[in-house]
């Protein structure tokens, strides 16, 4: 079954439901945008943040986890000039990032004035890691997001700066996993289940795949006592402000420069585009394990959003989709893996509720995204995201970038 | 370290599991749940747990023959013995409910019921403080105040100088009895959540050593 | 003293662990065990696993939801749903839960529960009620149809106390999710009918709900749902907030010693000074 309103299916990963009218969860919540009193919501806000700021000057008032996308500028614009707050912000570095993304993160560091800081595990670790969890999980992005979501909290923790500023609760925004009056935080809970696939570093320990204690060091959760003590919380704008990720980051293009990119697999040009592996492979995978990839999401978003209507955006989500394995020769070198080995592994992972093989061992997928919706017409258009021209910087543009030079 | 080889007494009667979780949670995997009499008598610790009626644990030993191997463990080979909830009131000597059933006799006292009375019905469940004495061999001290977790409407009368730990249920109720190697606690260290966890802790470290 | 429980409820539908709301729109949240083992950490006094999936008579408990559960926690766990015999009951137990929950059954086949309370004990088994408010009185709802009984809740519970549950956890369909604070009409009308220990549920927003049932009844516990999926260490929290009244367990694994709370019951941070003084503090984690 699947969303009469937006595109989600019912099998979507984070979990959903439909109402008697066989709307999903996620457009029930997205709802709730057009009745809350978004003022009040923004004095609550303000009520919350200025508990946090700090008296003496000393110590940083929040911490925001910023990266070369995902609305980060926005974020740190709504905390730095909305709010006032003078945050730290801080970055995983992901190891795939594009030419693109670096400038962004430089850019964001100079127009914003905010002081950074950057966590680069050791590749060779990154590697061993991004080797198990393709085998375990068929997860080329697993230590990205485990990385994203804990090295602001163990800033948190060390630095004892107690307010982590997020942006979209992804649960919310995607599924309506909690309602925005909810105003729910960060939990570890959601990051173990659904941030990292139910594995947690400590479990990727392995003979087989080579990784110790100390492989894992630098992703480890800090203690729930370390947090109690400090009172480390996440709260998530999108659940203060009425979230429209397209028009923040059309805003941020024209405020503040930043920076969009063409795309192979979606037409959402603002969002991952600092990361290679986002693109193409990682949505592969997802259609491998989940029968959809992110330009459903974009779809799905802008849809509720109110910038495509579903039947424009099914033709675009159909002939989008990446059903066989994109060109990964950028991964495979940098992971030291071959195509078959790859091919290999995904179908390792295949979901049998949308994937059958063939007597050749063909994998066929099964619903070609041919939507029941009776006599409406499918059509193909896109919203329209602006593409910037791209900026200059001595950064290769056709290779993971370690660490990149940005912007003068 | 993998601790003591320890064996949870598997006589058909109470939740091993849990107690299992949690010894693996300590650290300690050389544990078996059995009901062998040759796995009993060749373990260096072992762990005696018994819910619901005192006659049908006592029954139920028996009946799986063993009763003279644990009499044997503990009274001959002196080695350390746990005992949790009736499996510490199999310990003394004999109990009143339901009639007069004896015990292993391995320290004195009688089980009576507690006393009911409107503001403190029976059983007594749920969580509840409990003040460990300095006469007790394992220094407890640590735990005092913490709350356990508590099922049971009898309990051991007069535990005399083995009483170890205390607590309140519209009058003391005896918490813990201990002597050299035998040491029984009324409340579930497995369902105690980290008290539990300390408890076990200390009690395994501490019957170790003695 | 014994302690007044807090309590979670993991509310399960198909497998997966949900919020729910009026007892109608349901948001899933993830795997039962997950929430399990979390709110076990965070310092539940007990857990309630509650499987609403519905079933036609043929169908048994969930067993394996119960015993991918019990392995997670190291407190009591109650286990209800699809409880239809004393076998289900004895199966249950051995497979970890403290306690069964009965809810359909006390209704329609009642002699379950003297069986229950006759093989394992009365403490063994609790009777759910679910509430909703009738034209003129409070009535017992059936969430598989989801209307009234016609019966009135009073009747009910000393119904129940006679068949011998050992225990009622009182749950208000309209407070269900509401985050609005418990019914207390409700919780009055309980109190009197029944001398049974009592666990309410059914619309904690905030520790101040907690709060204002436990100073005005003599309740044995509360069971709190949605709102533990809000916020980190919930449950420690709301227990910090109420660590001033000596009848509340508070060792958890982390505990907020030093936190105001805001009326909502959310975290506010220690002062500039003290988190100062922290940087220079060395942390040592307990090892147990």
């Amino acid at each position: 079954m699947r969303c009469h309103r937006c595109l989600y299916p019912e099998t979507h990963p984070l979990g959903i439901s439909f109402n008697q009218d066989g709307i999903c969860s996620g457009c029930v919540i997205h709802d709730e945008k057009n009745e809350i009193d978004w003022a009040e919501k923004w004095n609550d806000l303000q009520t919350l943040v200025a508990h946090y700021r700090s008296a003496s000057g000393r110590n940083y008032d929040c911490i925001v986890p910023v990266s070369g996308a995902r609305d980060s500028f926005f974020i740190v614009h709504t905390v730095k000039n909305l709010l006032q707050l003078n945050p730290l912000c801080v970055t995983y570095n992901t190891h795939f990032n594009t030419t693109t993304g670096a400038r962004n993160l430089a850019r964001l560091r100079k127009v914003f004035d905010v002081d950074l800081i950057t966590l680069t595990v050791d590749p060779h670790i990154v590697k061993k890691i991004t080797r198990a969890t393709l085998r375990r999980l068929g997860s080329v992005q697993w230590h990205c997001i485990a990385g994203q979501t804990v090295f602001p909290v163990q800033v948190a923790a060390r630095f004892k700066i107690p307010l982590i500023i997020w942006g979209a609760h992804q649960g919310v925004d995607q599924v309506g996993m909690f309602s925005h009056y909810d105003e729910v935080e960060m939990t570890r809970r959601y990051r173990h289940e659904h941030d990292l696939m139910g594995l947690e570093p400590e479990d990727l320990l392995c003979d087989f795949d080579q990784l110790s204690e100390s492989d894992v060091e630098s992703l480890l959760y800090p203690e729930d006592e370390l947090l109690a003590q400090v009172g480390v919380r996440g709260i998530y704008l999108n659940n203060f402000l009425r979230w429209d990720s397209k028009s923040q980051h059309e805003e941020m293009i024209r405020l503040f420069g930043f920076e969009s990119a063409p795309r192979k697999s979606t037409f959402d040009l603002y969002r991952d585009i600092d990361s290679w592996v986002y693109n193409g492979l990682h949505d592969f995978f997802k259609v491998v394990k989940h029968g959809y990839s992110s330009v459903l999401d974009a779809a799905t978003r802008d849809i509720r959003l109110g910038h495509v209507t579903r039947s424009q955006a099914l033709g675009v989500v159909s002939e989008l989709t990446p059903f066989e394995c994109p060109d990964a020769e950028l991964f495979l070198n940098w992971i030291g893996m071959t195509p078959n080995g790859l091919q290999f592994i995904a179908d390792q992972h295949r979901n049998p509720e949308f994937w059958y093989q063939e007597v050749d061992g063909n994998w066929v997928f099964k619903d070609p995204l041919e939507f029941d919706l009776g006599s409406v017409e499918k059509s193909f258009a896109a919203p329209k995201y602006l593409l910037t021209r791209p900026g200059k910087s001595s950064d290769p543009a056709d290779r993971f970038i370690l660490f990149g030079r940005g912007v003068e | 370290m993998n601790g003591p080889s320890t064996t949870i007494i598997d006589y058909g009667i109470g939740n091993v599991t849990s107690l299992r979780n949690s010894l693996l949670r300590l650290g300690y995997h050389r544990v078996t749940i059995s009901g062998d009499p040759q796995t009993l008598l060749r373990s260096d610790f072992v762990i005696l747990p018994g819910v619901g009626a005192y006659q049908a644990c006592m029954t139920a030993i028996r009946s799986a023959d063993l009763a003279q191997p644990l009499n044997e463990y503990v009274l001959s080979l002196k080695r350390p013995i746990l005992g949790i909830c009736v499996g510490m009131q199999m310990m003394v000597e004999d109990s009143r409910e339901f009639g007069l059933h004896s015990g292993f006799g391995w320290l004195e006292g009688s089980v009576h019921q507690l006393k009911q009375t409107s503001n403190h019905p029976l059983p007594h469940v749920g969580w509840n403080d409990v003040l460990w004495m300095p006469s007790s061999a394992i220094d407890f001290s640590s735990l005092n105040g913490m709350n356990f977790y508590f099922d049971h409407s009898y309990a051991i009368a007069n535990p005399s100088q083995n009483q170890i730990a205390s607590t309140d249920y519209g009058g003391p109720v005896c918490a813990a009895v201990g002597r050299e190697n035998v040491l029984g606690v009324q409340f579930h260290p497995e369902k105690s959540q980290t008290a539990g966890l300390r408890f076990l802790r200390h009690a395994i470290e501490g019957l170790a050593s003695c | 003293m014994l302690k007044t429980r807090i309590c979670a409820s993991v509310v399960c539908l198909n497998g997966v662990a949900v919020q729910t709301r009026g007892f109608t729109f349901f948001q899933e949240v993830g795997r039962p065990s997950l929430s399990v083992s979390y709110f076990d950490r965070w310092g539940a006094d007990e857990i309630f696993l509650l499987d609403i999936t519905p079933s036609d008579h043929s169908q048994l408990p969930d067993f394996k939801l119960l015993r991918d559960c019990a392995c997670q926690t190291l407190s009591p766990l109650a286990f209800g749903g699809r409880i239809q015999h004393v076998d289900h009951a004895i199966q249950a137990i051995s497979l970890g839960a403290d306690k069964v929950v009965i809810n359909t059954a006390a209704v329609s086949n009642p002699d379950l529960i003297v069986k229950i309370a006759n093989k394992l004990g009365s403490q063994s088994v609790i009777a759910s009620v679910d509430v909703i408010a009738g034209e003129s009185r409070f009535e017992v709802y059936d969430w598989r149809d989801s209307k009234s009984t016609g019966l009135p809740v009073a009747e009910h519970l000393q119904r129940c106390e006679a068949l011998g549950a050992g225990e009622i956890l009182i749950r208000s369909v309209e407070k269900d999710g509401s985050l609005e604070g418990f019914d207390l009409e409700l919780v009055n009308e309980a109190t009197e009918a029944t001398s049974l220990p009592l666990v309410v549920s059914g619309g904690v927003g905030r520790p101040s709900n907690i709060a204002g049932l436990i100073d005005q009844f003599n309740v044995s516990g509360v069971c709190i749902g949605n709102r533990l999926n809000h916020v980190e260490h919930c449950l420690a929290v709301i227990k910090s907030a109420l660590a001033s009244r000596t009848n509340i367990r508070t060792e958890t694994l982390a505990v907020y010693r030093d936190h105001q709370l805001t009326d909502q019951g959310r975290l506010l941070p220690l002062d500039d000074d003290a988190l100062h003084e922290l940087v220079y503090e060395r942390f040592v984690k307990e090892v147990i």
